[in-house]
This record gives C-alpha cells, structure tokens and sequence, in this order.
C-alpha cells in the first residue's frame, strides 16, 4: 500500500470520525425538540421531528457504507480497524437516540389535551438535560479518544437513572392527587423510560470508545460473569448426562 | 633504552628537516604573492567595459532582489494584516474556489467547522451553501440549535466573481441569538400591552351593555360587582405602569439611608393576611445586622412585596415560604423561596419583562398585572443591583436581589 492511499485512508477515518460528530449534534437537538415539543404541546413540531429523522437515518447510513467500503478496499488492522468497527457501532447507537426522540413525539401525541402536573415537567426537563449532557460527554470522550471519560460514563448515568425512579415515583403519585387517566399515565412512564434508554445509549458509546481506544470490550463483562455463573454448572450437567446415557443429546448448551 | 634514545633522536631530526623545507617553500610562495614582483598584462577596453557592465548587473540584480523581497514583506503584511481583520470578525466567513475547496476562513469561522457538540450542525450547512452560491445564487438559512444553550445561527452565502469570471464563493455566519430575543421581546410587548389594556375594557363593555338590559336589581347588583374587579384590575395596570415610568424616571439618582432589615420585615407584615388566608407560611430569617444601604423605602418595599406576593399566589396550600436577608462585605442579598409550581426554564430569563406571562390563562385567574417583576427588577437596577432566578418547574423558585452596600460607610 502506497503512502498516498494510505494517506487518503486516514482523511476519510478523520471525515468519519466528523460525521459522527454531526450525527451526534443531529441526535441531540432532535431531542431537545421533542422535549420542546412535548412540553408546549406542539403537534405541528411534534410531526416535524419524525419527519426530519429522515436525516439522521440518511446520515447513519453513509457514514455506515463509507465504513463498510473501509473495510473492504483497506483491510485496515488493529487501530485502524477498531476505530472503523467502533464508528459503525456508534452510528447505530446515534441513529437509535433519534428514533427514542421520534418515540418521546408519538408518546406527546396520544396524550394530547393532558395537563401536565408541573413537578412531571420539571422533571422532563430535566431528564432531557442529563441525556443531551451524557450524548455529548460520549462524544468528547470519542473526539478526543478519552477512555478514562468513556469509563466515566457508566457513573454519571446514575443520574439520569435516579431521574427515572424519582419521575416513576412522582407519577404514581400525581395520578392519584392530579387526576392523571391511565392512557397519558402510561405515556408518561414510556416517555421517562425513553429519556432513560437515550442515555443507555451514551453509555454504549462510550463502551465503543473504549474498545477503540484499547481494544478492551467492556460489553463483554456479561459474558464473562455468564461463564463464571454458568460454566461450573454445565461441567455438572455434562457430568450427570454422561452418567445418565452415553449417548444423550447435549442440550444443556 | 638505547633504541628509544636512537628514536627520540630520529624525530627530532626530522621535524627539524621537515621545518626546513616548510620555511623556503613558504618563502617562494611570499615571493610569488608580492604585488611589487607581479606584472599584469595591461587590461584592454573592451575587457574593462565588460567588467563594469557585469558589476552593473549584479548591482542591478542585487536591487531587484531588494525589491522583491521588500515586496514579498509588505505582501505577507498586507496579508496578515487582512487575515487578523477577518479573525476579530465576530461573523464567520469561509471561503471556497471555484472547486469548493476551502481557500480560507476566519478563527470564527474555524470554531463552527471544528465544533462538537449543538455547533457541529453548522459546518454542514456552510458546505451546502457554498455549494449552491457557486452556482451563482445568493442564498441565505437559518439555523436553530434548541438543546441548551439555546443559539439561532444565519447563513449566508454568495458567489465572488470579477469581471463575469467566477472566483469562488463565500460564506458568513451570523449568531443571530440576541437579535431575535430582541426583536421577540419587541414583538411580544406590543402584544401583551395590548391584551392587558383591551381584555377588561371589553369585559367592562360587556358588563354595562348587560346592565343596561338587565333591570332585575338583584343581577344589576352582581354585575356592578364584575365591573368593580374590571375596573380595579385596570386601575391596578396603570398603577404599576405609572410605577414602572417613575422608577425609570429616578435612576441613578441616590437616596436617603433605608434599613433593608425593616424594608423586608413590612412587606412580609403586609403579605402575611393573604398568605394565611392562602394556608401559605411566610418565614423571615433576617441573618445579618448590617442592612443599611442608599435608595428609596417606597420602591425597595414595592419590590420585596412584589416578589413575595408571587411567591404566595404560585404556593400550593400548606406551602412555605422563605425570605432571607443576607449580607457579605459588597452586597445585601434578600431572597424569597417559594415550594410552588416554578418557572420552565426557557422561560426564565423573559420573566422579568413587562407584561410576559409564562402562562396566561393561569395568570389571569391569580390577578396580577404583569409588570411585577419588570418592577422588581428596575428598582434592583436603580440600587445598583440586580435580581436573579433559579427555578425547576414543580418544585418551586429562588429570587434573589442584590443590593450592593454604600462603600462610603
């Protein structure tokens, strides 16, 4: 590979990396919107972000097919090949965070006419708030290849999450003292869970940035507790199938 | 011992013969450099003109270097002195050839194209624009960017063309956030002023068109009553108008010496009926014995009040209240914390706007004029100070005015 391909491939490893920046930007306003939108009753707006989440599908994919295409005419390694396959993945995350926005617009919609209790709204301002602060740590910490914020992430979510309880339990609380029917109830409960999903998302990402920036996979710490959990208990089941019959199927995998 | 002796001998012997030889070569080659012994041949015309009209050319080439070099300096000034214009531009500017590759852009510029977060939607928009102006079109987007900080961004872009023969394009990015917040506080105003003045009188109209139908004395009755709340919610309006037009009147202009401590103490002693009658508690904790400052009694009570009659009309029943009176070596701070329905927070910093609602079917209902906090605010500015918000919405608001202390006791 010459020096001029490879310097191309690092130009559009740099314009991925900016897309994604976009992407992210793109994401967050989207729910930002929504918020807005659900908090002044806005249907019109309401209908214009599902419409506009054409744009982040669009964006997602191609930043999808210019890694694909990477990969194919590259056959970048190690680094290289992390930081594509992370690209790939974030992308997906981001373009899920768009589509949560999209479900906070629905989720106004069947509960068009309902008066929000004041406590609920301040509540969804500020769920909104912490997920848009988490999407952009996520993107700092994959701009500047920081796996220290990125590991970071997983504790400042505990925030949001205690939103989520907190916004739960001043719910059940105000359809009882608010009159709240049980269709904008359920909505509600949907809405915070939505808000509590986006900054799952961030938390994604930032396990992506990690493995990108070494290659560890903190997603697969469930894997290995599986194992520990699992394993010495199908070394059992192995053990009492072979004493049972010798010819028994092996179902316990 | 005897050979080292034959050796020593042997060197020295040699570099002795060796200084020899060196002395009278370097006595011919003196005589030889001797100008008096060195004849020339006698130089021709033609030889002589030919050497000075090479030194002239190199004079000349020297000059023109000269030339060149001093020029290439003013260039590289006249450029840096361009690039360090566009860079104190507060507007970005990119500009592309005729390519649309970028040629140039400014620090402002640079920040939009290299932004992560709610910015980054900007550098798009420049490339698309750049894009269509050099197809010869002038177009101009706005772009708005809603998670907090809320900005509004324009774009615009056009081609650059001289002489018919197109160069390129260019691009500008105006934050456009503070001229429309402007031009929304303008808009609005006009609105509301005229909301709050026609609503009553309409409702007085109607009223008397009633009783002039209506000669039952028992609906007569009631309907005088309706037209008493109209006309004292009027009176009420052009009362705190006249308020708000004498507080501007008087700015900056200094005071007799007020006990802010006292200021507080009557206004909560005003509030405290309608606050019972509210099933609202007003707590006074007044946490500094220095509360003396420069101003005028009647405003700073006005302005207390103000705050703390918000506080008990947005409480729940059974809610509290909390005013502190505070003090720390520049300032007096009083603040008035409620546990009411508080105040979004797009809304918070346009409350303090004549005649802004958050919501105004709600405010209605709870009588107020509007210009409340617009009063609050001028009369903190008159003292110097300032007032300021935090709220979340359901869980009630902090006021907070700061009254700077005189600096000359």
């Amino acid at each position: 590979m010459t020096e001029q391909t490879r310097k191309g491939f690092h130009a559009e490893i740099d314009e991925i990396s900016d897309l994604i920046v976009q992407l992210a930007a793109r994401a967050s306003d989207a729910v930002a919107r929504a918020t807005d939108a659900l908090l002044k009753y806005d249907l019109a707006e309401a209908q214009q972000i599902i419409d506009d989440d054409d744009y982040i599908d669009v964006a997602a994919i191609e930043v999808e097919e210019r890694c694909q295409s990477l990969l194919a005419l590259q056959q970048p390694m190690a680094g290289d090949l992390r930081q594509i396959l992370a690209a790939m993945w974030i992308t997906g995350e981001l373009e899920r965070t768009g589509g949560l926005a999209c479900n906070i617009c629905k989720g106004a919609r069947r509960m068009f006419r309902t008066e929000l209790p004041p406590r609920l709204r301040g509540l969804i301002a500020e769920m909104n708030e912490e997920a848009i602060r988490l999407i952009r740590l996520s993107v700092d910490s994959y701009s500047e290849h920081d796996a220290a914020l990125a590991s970071a992430l997983h504790d400042i979510d505990d925030r949001l999450d205690s939103l989520h309880r907190t916004f739960v339990k001043t719910l059940l609380e105000s359809s009882r003292t608010h009159d709240l029917d049980v269709q904008p109830s359920m909505q509600l409960a949907l809405i915070a869970r939505y808000y509590e999903r986006i900054g799952d998302h961030a938390v994604n990402i930032s396990d992506r940035v990690r493995y990108m920036v070494s290659g560890v996979m903190p997603w697969r710490a469930g894997l290995a507790r599986h194992r520990v959990r699992d394993e010495p208990r199908k070394h059992e089941l192995a053990a009492d199938s072979a004493e049972m019959s010798s010819n028994g199927d092996d179902k316990a995998d | 011992m005897t050979s080292l002796i034959i050796g020593v001998l042997l060197v020295v012997g040699g570099a002795m013969v060796g200084i020899a030889l060196d002395r009278s070569l370097l006595r011919r080659w003196i005589r030889n450099r001797d100008p008096r012994r060195h004849h020339p041949a006698p130089e021709t015309r033609a030889a002589s003109s030919r050497r000075r009209s090479a030194r002239h050319a190199i004079e000349d080439a020297e000059r023109r270097v000269e030339s060149a070099e001093a020029g290439q300096l003013s260039a590289e000034t006249a450029a840096s002195r361009v690039e360090a214009s566009l860079d104190a531009l507060q507007a970005g500017l990119v500009l592309c050839d005729r390519n649309g590759r970028v040629v140039a852009q400014n620090t402002a510029a640079t920040q939009f194209l290299q932004a992560r977060h709610g910015e980054a939607l900007v550098a798009p928009v420049i490339k698309d624009l750049l894009e269509q102006a050099r197809s010869g079109e002038l177009v101009t987007t706005r772009v708005e960017l809603h998670a907090e900080p809320r900005r509004s961004y324009e774009v615009r872009a056009g081609p650059v063309e001289r002489g018919g023969e197109m160069l390129g394009a260019v691009a500008l990015v105006h934050d456009i956030t503070e001229h429309d917040r402007i031009e929304s506080v303008r808009r609005d105003f006009v609105a509301n002023v005229s909301h709050e003045l026609k609503t009553p009188i309409g409702a007085l109209s109607l009223l008397a068109d009633s009783l002039a139908a209506d000669s039952d004395p028992e609906v007569a009755a009631h309907l005088a009553g309706r037209m008493q709340i109209e006309i004292q919610r009027v009176a009420n309006t052009i009362d705190d108008l006249l308020t708000l037009a004498m507080l501007e009147d008087e700015s900056g202009r200094p005071g007799a010496r007020v006990d802010v401590g006292a200021v507080v103490a009557a206004a909560v002693d005003r509030i405290s009926e309608t606050a019972e009658q509210n099933d609202v508690k007003v707590v006074l904790s007044n946490r500094t014995a220095a509360t003396a400052i420069r101003g005028s009694r009647l405003h700073l009570e006005s302005a207390v009040f103000n705050l703390l009659d918000n506080a008990v009309k947005f409480s729940e029943s059974g809610g509290r209240v909390d005013v502190v009176v505070e003090a720390d070596q520049q300032a007096l701070t009083v603040s008035v914390t409620d546990e009411g329905i508080g105040i979004p927070a797009t809304e918070q910093s346009r409350i303090f706007e004549r005649f802004y609602r958050v919501d105004r079917a709600r405010s209605r209902s709870t009588g107020g004029t509007g210009l409340g906090l617009a009063i609050v605010r001028h009369v903190a500015l008159n003292h110097g100070g300032d007032v300021s918000v935090t709220s979340r919405e359901g869980f009630g608001a902090k006021f907070t005015v700061t009254l700077p202390l005189d600096s000359g006791d």
